[in-house]
């Protein structure tokens, strides 16, 4: 199976604070991986050093086989990254803000518009595309931001907190159009707290907690380990 | 190429607002209206200007100051009445102005007893218009007080041209510029070559005060609006983003800066206080002095590349705000930087201050767009394209150690410290 991405002993410091310490899993393509454990548990930090943000201090990061550290722009290729406070800005219309990123991706005319068509599919805001973003509620900022996330089919999607702060009818919408876009090929990593959430979408788990990894595996096979209803369940064994 | 044109774009289109546009376009009306109010107000004061007039001589000299004033845009209403009545009645009138010829104003004049006119003002407000007037009436009875003296001169020394008497002394001003001695005052002069660029360092501080802003606004929206995260993972390097961000905020701060010139040439064009077409003439006279074309060419590529340098340090400077507030803040050092070497060169020359106060001044690149038109016309080649080179080098090295940073964790963890 191919690796879409390979995570080895990575560890990353602020300062005195320790984020991550040795932290590895892989991400097989075609699935969604979900990192799930508390606020403060280096979910964070691990997809910034995923997407290129942050430089991690010790360990592997590959993306389809390229470093992460050493070919970043490589990888930005790959990649698309929606953080959890994320924003778009807030004086272009919805529509404005899908053609500046299909102009930024795209390497002609068609495939701009494609980009386009599908960031228009995905969103499903309609007439409100033509308005300003900063018109716009929280869920359908949220709903522009993941159009503009998958609208470029990046063959790995690092998702943090896609639906935190939603009402449950935006939050399902969200996780429906994350399953299309697996169902075309693509790949995710998703992190939350909510581990519900996480449980309903994800083929594979990594628990993090203080910045380790204290279990991972197929949610199935961790219920049945563990002997647990849901992955709260899980997570409780497994810090015990 | 194209990723920077979209980035411009999009810079462009976040900054240019209406909120920031309206109170512009109010700005040059305003302007415009102040402008015209005060041409109006102008021309209303050279228009021909009604006086009262009693004249208690009835002479021919008496008649020849009547004919003076008329001739100097006055509107004689002559009276027989009292003073006091006539004093009411232009109150009424809204008449400002009455001369009172003594009686006997001819024959004083004849024995040298310096006879007295009387002038009687009435002031009505404090509007600085209605001087004009007075100036005027005082300028008619000079010309007419020479005009009596030359008389008088001429009547006693009949053989002696009179200028030899009035002024036995003549002055011929000679100006050394470069290696040419030439017939000119040097004030005049000076004025020439200053009017020429009269408008360079408004624009100059109003482009770098705008460009920080502009900068300080894009840096700042982008930490504010929650973007900068996700621009910093397209596949596009640092150094276009902050390509992208300077120019676009460049090209939105020029366009004020143009929009700012325009009202204020509507203020000052009604008013004639803008004429360096009437400054060439004296210029022709200097063989040195570059021509127009030359002069400008300098000064627009002096004037761009400080642009450049006020758009590299607010760059660098708003790297770590986090939020559009802190960036203006941020940027007050840019307009202070900017507007220290015009207030020195407007007041002395470089070359007379201290040494160390003349490197502070030549490390600083905004000092050389301000030196530039003294550098030109003195054909200063050191200042030119010394200047020139050292703002180049000083825009390269600040706008690579912002890219640096911008490339590196500290643009977000920066900020995390902070939160912490």
């Amino acid at each position: 199976m191919t690796k879409a991405c390979l995570v080895q002993g990575l560890s990353k410091s602020y300062g005195n604070l320790v984020a991550l310490q040795n932290v590895s899993f892989e991400i097989n393509q075609g699935e969604i991986f979900g990192l799930i454990g508390p606020n403060g548990s280096g979910k964070t930090t691990t997809l910034r050093i995923l997407a290129t943000l942050l430089k991690p201090d010790q360990g592997k990061v590959q993306i389809y086989d390229i470093d992460v550290v050493k070919e970043p722009n490589k990888i930005r290729r790959l990649i698309s990254y929606l953080p959890e406070e994320a924003g778009a800005y807030k004086n272009l219309s919805g529509l404005d803000y899908l053609k500046f990123i299909a102009d930024l991706y795209s390497s002609n005319q068609s495939e701009r518009k494609e980009f386009i068509d599908q960031a228009v599919e995905i969103a499903s805001l309609g007439e409100r595309l033509k308005h300003k973003v900063k018109t716009y509620s929280k869920g359908m900022a949220r709903k522009l931001l993941l159009a503009r996330a998958l609208m470029t089919n990046p063959r790995l999607a690092i998702l943090d907190e896609p639906t935190v702060g939603l009402d449950v009818i935006n939050s399902l919408e969200i996780r429906k159009i994350i399953k299309q876009f697996v169902a075309r090929g693509g790949t995710v990593l998703l992190s939350s707290h909510n581990m519900l959430e996480i449980e309903f979408l994800s083929d594979r788990v990594a628990l993090l907690k203080q910045g380790r990894v204290i279990e991972s595996g197929v949610v199935s096979e961790l219920k049945e380990k563990y002997h647990a209803r849901n992955l709260e369940e899980i997570f409780f064994g497994a810090t015990q | 190429m194209k990723q920077i044109i979209v980035l411009i774009k999009k810079e462009i289109k976040e900054l240019l607002t209406m909120t920031l546009l309206i109170p512009i376009v109010i700005m040059v009306f305003f302007f415009s209206f102040i402008g015209r109010l005060m041409k109006g107000e102008m021309q209303k004061a050279q228009k021909p200007t009604p006086i009262y007039l009693i004249d208690n001589d009835q002479t021919e000299t008496s008649q020849n100051f009547i004919y003076y004033l008329k001739k100097h845009n006055f509107i004689v209403n002559e009276s027989n009445k009292d003073l006091k009545t006539i004093l009411s009645q232009a109150k009424i009138e809204k008449i400002n102005n009455i001369v009172v010829i003594p009686l006997g104003l001819e024959a004083e004049l004849k024995s040298f007893n310096r006879p007295t006119i009387q002038l009687y003002s009435l002031i009505n407000n404090l509007s600085p218009f209605d001087d004009i007037g007075i100036a005027t009436l005082r300028n008619a009875l000079n010309l007419f007080n020479d005009s009596i003296s030359s008389l008088l001169i001429r009547r006693a020394n009949p053989n002696i041209p009179i200028i030899s008497i009035k002024q036995p002394l003549q002055l011929t001003n000679y100006v050394q510029i470069k290696e040419q001695l030439i017939q000119a005052d040097p004030v005049q002069l000076k004025n020439a070559i200053r009017v020429q660029t009269i408008f360079i360092p408004i624009i100059l501080l109003m482009v770098i005060i705008y460009i920080s802003q502009m900068i300080g606004a894009a840096m700042g929206q982008e930490k504010e609006n929650k973007t900068l995260e996700t621009l910093l993972t397209f596949p596009v390097s640092r150094f276009k983003i902050l390509l992208g961000k300077m120019f676009g905020a460049g090209f939105v701060a020029i366009l004020l800066s143009v929009v700012f010139i325009i009202g204020i040439r509507f203020y000052l064009t009604p008013m004639n206080m803008y004429s360096p077409s009437s400054a060439p003439n004296l210029l022709n006279l200097v063989n040195t002095a570059p021509n127009q074309t030359t002069l400008y060419g300098i000064l627009a590529l002096s004037l761009f590349l400080a642009i450049i340098c006020a758009a590299s340090l607010a760059t660098l400077l708003t790297i770590f705000a986090s939020d559009a507030k802190q960036a203006q803040v941020i940027i007050t050092p840019i307009n202070i930087l900017a507007l220290f070497p015009y207030l020195i060169v407007l007041m002395s020359d470089i070359k007379s201050l201290s040494p160390i106060l003349q490197i502070i001044l030549y490390l600083n690149p905004f000092t050389y767009p301000f030196i530039m038109t003294q550098a030109v016309f003195f054909n200063q080649l050191l200042i030119i394209i010394g200047g020139m080179l050292y703002m180049v080098l000083f825009a390269i090295v600040i706008t690579l150690i912002a890219a640096k940073i911008f490339s590196s964790d500290r643009i977000l963890t920066a900020k995390l410290k902070l939160k912490k």
